[in-house]
């Protein structure tokens, strides 16, 4: 039984791995920056954010480049994997329709797809460590951070592919809602706590994550326990439900596309 | 062994809801929900019972659209049914054609590797595979070759043989073969690729084929189904069965 169990992971995983390296590879194909193009977005962003960071009370945070760096990929993160995942089912819908093979691989190939750029963008943001005389070893606190973070973000991908199938344009809605919550995370300001995207701050998960990566990153400082307490939270319900609304609606993949 | 029972199909029903709806778009799924419409439905499948045992070669013929796939997809677990259950003694592989993971931006080696892990096969497994695939193909000279590069027959070429060496690799007890007869290619590799599929009929526990190929099932079936508007019609002998359906209206107009 237990046997079984560990084949079925392996094999989720072989196949999401097969998958992403795919895509990864279409992605770049006839691309000379290749996977410099994964970093141009969040540098390009970073600059623009930093010349930018005088007018948006930036010189009052505390090694702002890497505060405001930190922040744009781990949202980075966040946005394209859950993008990505709204018409993920709908992409390969004639292996679905011809094969039984499992579901689950095809939203853990966008994950790892998406983490394998958040490496890249992890390695520059290292170099700025360096640069900005923060001790870059830091960084290896943030591969368990990162983990949970990765289960958090795969839990709304698991939502958001599950939806794809039954309503098409989830990917615009979706693509308006994290604007929306890219200006209400603060990733290139500080937030009071008595202001409005202060209070608004406990329910966005994506924040509580950049916070604790902040403070243990950059600062190599012990986040807020509260603050860690409802981030593992966060990442086991949202993975929880994901998964399980997942395999409610799997059944009717094949029929709907 | 002869008598075991290797699929259990029971009292299987299977409707499909035609939507009215004119897009799938969210602005459209309340508009829809609030005029509350009713959905348009099909009976696919209706008490659907039969048993497979050890060794049997099922057919399953009928008209388009009389529900043969449908069965196929609901056996090898791509659908679920209604009602009803499918039992089986053993893993199952389905094919309805041979293109399963194919991509044409990718080079041959890349596409049997991306095919051999949807198949659920791991890349060391493939590595030892490749030399026979590459070999039944005969494209060896093509393997870091981009596939949209290749001709309509070396595409085929590729496909079946990855396929199938796969297929053979996994040794599956059922193999539900869904309207794959027809290879193409050219006819040396018509030919390999015939021979293969009987050894592959041959050598399984289980085999159901969907076709339309009546001498094809006369061949290759101990039993038929002949399916019906969703509808077990008859089951049974395979030439008396092909004759009464051959002998059916249907073919009077052909």
């Amino acid at each position: 039984m237990r046997n079984k169990f560990l084949d079925n992971i392996k094999n989720i995983l072989q196949l999401s791995y097969s998958l992403s390296k795919t895509n990864f590879k279409l992605r770049n194909e006839k691309s000379y920056l290749g996977i410099f193009w994964y970093l141009l977005e969040p540098l390009s962003f970073f600059i623009t954010l930093y010349a930018l960071g005088s007018f948006l009370g930036g010189d009052n945070i505390e090694k702002f480049p890497l505060y405001l760096f930190l922040g744009i990929i781990m949202f980075n993160f966040f946005s394209s994997c859950t993008m990505a995942s709204c018409n993920i089912i709908e992409a390969n819908a004639g292996f679905i329709k011809s094969l039984n093979i499992s579901k689950t691989p095809f939203v853990f190939s966008v994950l790892f797809q998406y983490s394998f750029s958040h490496f890249f963008e992890i390695f520059i943001f290292c170099i700025f460590m360096f640069l900005l005389g923060s001790n870059p070893l830091l960084i290896l606190l943030y591969v368990p951070i990162f983990l949970v973070y990765f289960f958090m973000v795969a839990g709304i991908c698991f939502v958001l592919s599950a939806v794809g199938v039954f309503v098409s344009d989830i990917s615009n809605v979706w693509n308006i809602f994290s604007r929306i919550l890219w200006f209400l995370t603060p990733i290139f300001y500080f937030a009071p706590k008595d202001s409005f995207v202060g209070m608004i701050n406990p329910i966005n998960p994506v924040y509580y994550f950049i916070y604790i990566a902040r403070e243990i990153c950059i600062y190599g400082r012990i986040p807020s326990l509260m603050y860690v307490i409802v981030g593992l939270f966060s990442a086991l319900i949202s993975f929880s439900f994901g998964l399980i609304l997942f395999n409610i609606f799997k059944f009717k993949f094949a029929e709907k596309l | 062994m002869k008598n075991n029972i290797i699929i259990r199909v029971s009292n299987v029903s299977k409707k499909f809801t035609v939507d009215c709806k004119e897009s799938k778009s969210i602005l459209h799924n309340i508009i829809y929900f609030l005029k509350k419409k009713s959905n348009k439905e099909i009976i696919a499948l209706s008490d659907i019972n039969f048993k497979v045992f050890n060794g049997d070669t099922l057919a399953i013929l009928g008209d388009n659209g009389s529900g043969k796939s449908t069965l196929l997809k609901i056996i090898s677990k791509i659908y679920y049914p209604d009602s009803g259950y499918v039992k089986l003694s053993g893993d199952c592989i389905y094919l309805n054609g041979f293109g399963h993971g194919m991509n044409p931006r990718l080079t041959m080696k890349e596409n049997i590797f991306l095919m051999g892990s949807l198949m659920g096969i791991d890349s060391r497994n493939v590595r030892l595979l490749i030399g026979d695939i590459v070999k039944f193909s005969g494209l060896q000279e093509f393997m870091d070759v981009k596939v949209y590069q290749f001709s309509s027959g070396m595409i085929i070429r590729l496909l079946f043989s990855s396929t199938i060496t796969f297929v053979e690799f996994k040794k599956p007890k059922i193999i539900i073969l869904d309207e794959v007869f027809n290879a193409g290619g050219d006819l040396d590799f018509q030919k390999k690729a015939i021979e293969k599929m009987n050894q592959l009929i041959k050598n399984n526990i289980c085999v159901i084929i969907a076709s339309h190929d009546l001498s094809l099932i006369r061949n290759y079936a101990n039993k038929v189904i002949w399916l019906k508007g969703g509808k077990i019609f008859k089951i049974g002998d395979p030439d008396k069965i092909t004759k009464e359906y051959e002998n059916s209206n249907h073919f009077i107009y052909r």
